[in-house]
């Protein structure tokens, strides 16, 4: 398994305690694409942070490549995120005086590959999400659509193991959002990059190979596709 | 060899904020023009003074004849005159007991004494000058001009700064005595003391930089000023001059204990205006703590807001695995940039400023400060101190401003939890 989240459990802080995940479990194998949908806080987004270290749960384990996640030191947890999962947030949060391509290759660089590594892996990725001409340009140059599909490139420059993104086409229209979309499917078919996405929109999730629902922070139903 | 990524990023978010990074830029570079041109400007009108005053116009050490204690006269006068009379307080020393018996002898000894580099002796005394309806009270000093200019450099008032050769009848004045007469080198004054009066060839005209005494000064040689006030062979005193002018007050100590005669260094002569200088130095160096705490507390909070602008997106490099150092190192290399820019532009105006000063001395006025001209020069030290303060200022900052910003959960920034 690529992924275990083995009963965990998130509350933030209050009286009473806002309890967001019910002792939530969930595997997920090397390859899949895995759809988190479900109404609004239902717990998708706070088990996809959860799981991608940024925050950390209540109770309960979580292991990525057979690591205990959140047993690891400040310093061993960003080598590992940063060599181990790639992350696309709702917004495009991309660094807006950098160029498409820089802004790729930072999470390249944070990993320490040289520049022209950096470089190099940076340009294909960018190429592959159909940017070649664009990669001098900065954010604030591109469209919605073109600057979500730099964030997807930037999230694959250092190959991770398990790609996670949330409501990556929320904001975008529907045309573009289906062109990301496709995007996601043929890295999972042609790379084999393993996919979490968290998404409302249902004709999204028909393309993922497998639904996972939520419902008050707890999983209500878990089907496999085909 | 390729630049970190925390090099590339500081330089990025450096330009693409080029208000709030040129205010930083400026912000520094006036600090660090005060912090270096305050007490440069102190510290080259103390050198000036002492130049000026100690080793243009005054020996390090002076030795006199030791004064009569007007008690111990008194005290003499009532054991002459029994229990009958008490005799007035009165200054009854015999003028020719105001000078130095034997000073060849006495000479020698100074001249053996440790420290002691060179000796002279003078003979000084009151008087005036006229010329037409012209008339001027002054200060009348004989020396041997080769020996005294051993002791005190004081060439460098002359013409070509080489020292006069004068004649018994010659007389070298100040210039601002020469314009108040109206005379010219070649020309002659008279010459009057208590005793004598004559008439006396203008020889040379010097420029000491002091008001006073380019006013109120005549050199005379020796001998000529010792047949002017009839002291006969005798002389004022002597003046000595020290091997270190620091050595002057152990060594005047060491002279004091010898000779049993007065003996005074320049720091006793000049015990007012040391002091004067010393309370100005100290207020200069609170007013500079003040500039110096002014600036840090200034670009911190500047430095501060600028990282508060940017949370989002030291949010995101936390999110890809950037760490807290990696933070921190963009912002201290931000810092840095700031620092190397704003103290390079402080150091160029400031030696800009000091170059002009140069070239174009202040006019102040001569009859309060002394000195007709002033220019401050610089010093080594106080750039040194302004660039040391600048680099703590701004590395503080970034290490403050960074302190909390690395600390921030990426997730709270991001969706602004």
């Amino acid at each position: 398994m690529l992924l275990v989240v083995d009963n965990v459990t998130r509350q933030f802080g209050g009286t009473p305690p806002l309890v967001v995940l019910h002792d939530v479990s969930l595997s997920v194998e090397k390859g899949e694409f895995v759809a988190l949908v479900g109404p609004s806080g239902a717990g998708k987004t706070t088990l996809l942070n959860v799981v991608s270290t940024l925050d950390a749960p209540s109770r309960g384990t979580i292991r990525i490549a057979g690591v205990d996640v959140h047993r690891l030191g400040q310093r061993e947890l960003n080598r590992f995120r940063s060599r181990n999962l790639g992350f696309i947030f709702q917004d495009d949060l991309l660094l807006p005086h950098l160029t498409a391509l820089e802004n790729v290759m930072l999470p390249g660089r944070i990993a320490r590959l040289s520049r022209r590594r950096a470089r190099q892996r940076a340009q294909e990725l960018l190429e592959r999400v159909g940017l070649a001409d664009r990669m001098g340009h900065r954010p604030g140059q591109l469209s919605g659509g073109q600057r979500q599909r730099v964030n997807l490139a930037r999230a694959l420059v250092n190959s991770p193991a398990l790609l996670l993104a949330d409501e990556p086409t929320a904001r975008l229209d529907q045309a573009t959002g289906r062109g990301i979309i496709q995007l996601f499917q043929e890295l999972n078919d042609q790379l084999g990059v393993t996919i979490v996405m968290v998404t409302h929109d249902h004709d999204v999730a028909a393309v993922a190979k497998r639904r996972v629902e939520f419902i008050d922070g707890r999983i209500a139903s878990d089907q496999r596709r085909g | 060899m390729a630049l970190p990524y925390e090099l590339h990023l500081a330089y990025h978010n450096l330009s693409r904020h080029p208000w709030q990074t040129g205010a930083m830029v400026v912000g520094l570079a006036l600090a660090v023009l005060v912090m270096v041109y305050i007490p440069s400007t102190m510290s080259s009108f103390y050198d000036d003074m002492i130049d000026r005053t100690v080793e243009q116009n005054s020996a390090h050490v002076t030795i006199w004849p030791r004064e009569k204690q007007k008690g111990r006269m008194a005290q003499a006068l009532r054991d002459e005159e029994g229990d009958r009379a008490i005799i007035a307080l009165t200054d009854r020393t015999d003028p020719r007991a105001r000078n130095l018996n034997g000073y060849h002898a006495l000479t020698g000894r100074v001249a053996a004494t440790p420290g002691v580099v060179a000796v002279a002796s003078f003979v000084r005394g009151n008087g005036t000058v006229s010329r037409g309806r012209v008339n001027l009270g002054i200060a009348i000093e004989g020396v041997d001009f080769p020996q005294y200019g051993r002791v005190i450099n004081f060439a460098k008032h002359f013409p070509g700064q080489r020292l006069p050769q004068l004649g018994p009848s010659d007389v070298a004045i100040g210039f601002r005595m020469a314009e108040k007469l109206g005379v010219h080198v070649g020309q002659h004054i008279h010459i009057a003391t208590p005793s004598v009066q004559r008439l006396a060839r203008v020889r040379e005209v010097f420029h000491s930089g002091y008001y006073d005494k380019d006013l109120h000064h005549a050199y005379v040689p020796l001998q000529t000023a010792q047949r002017l006030f009839r002291v006969g062979n005798e002389v004022s005193g002597l003046a000595a001059r020290c091997d270190d002018l620091q050595n002057a007050p152990p060594v005047s100590g060491a002279l004091r204990e010898r000779l049993a005669l007065k003996v005074r260094n320049w720091r006793d002569d000049n015990a007012a205006l040391l002091a004067e200088i010393a309370t100005v130095q100290r207020v200069t160096f609170f007013i500079n703590l003040l500039v110096a705490m002014v600036a840090s507390v200034g670009m911190a909070s500047v430095f501060s807001m600028f990282v508060v602008n940017r949370q989002k997106e030291l949010a995101i490099l936390r999110a890809m695995g950037g760490s807290r150092g990696s933070l921190r190192a963009i912002l201290m290399m931000e810092a840095m940039f700031i620092c190397v820019i704003g103290t390079f532009i402080g150091f160029t105006v400031v030696m800009g400023v000091m170059g002009y000063e140069q070239s174009n001395p202040y006019q102040v006025s001569a009859e309060t400060y002394g000195i007709a001209s002033y220019a401050t020069k610089p010093k080594l030290w106080s750039f040194l101190t302004a660039g040391i303060l600048g680099f703590c200022t701004m590395a503080a900052s970034a290490w403050w401003s960074g302190r909390r910003a690395v600390k921030l959960n990426p997730i709270d920034v991001i969706f602004g939890r």
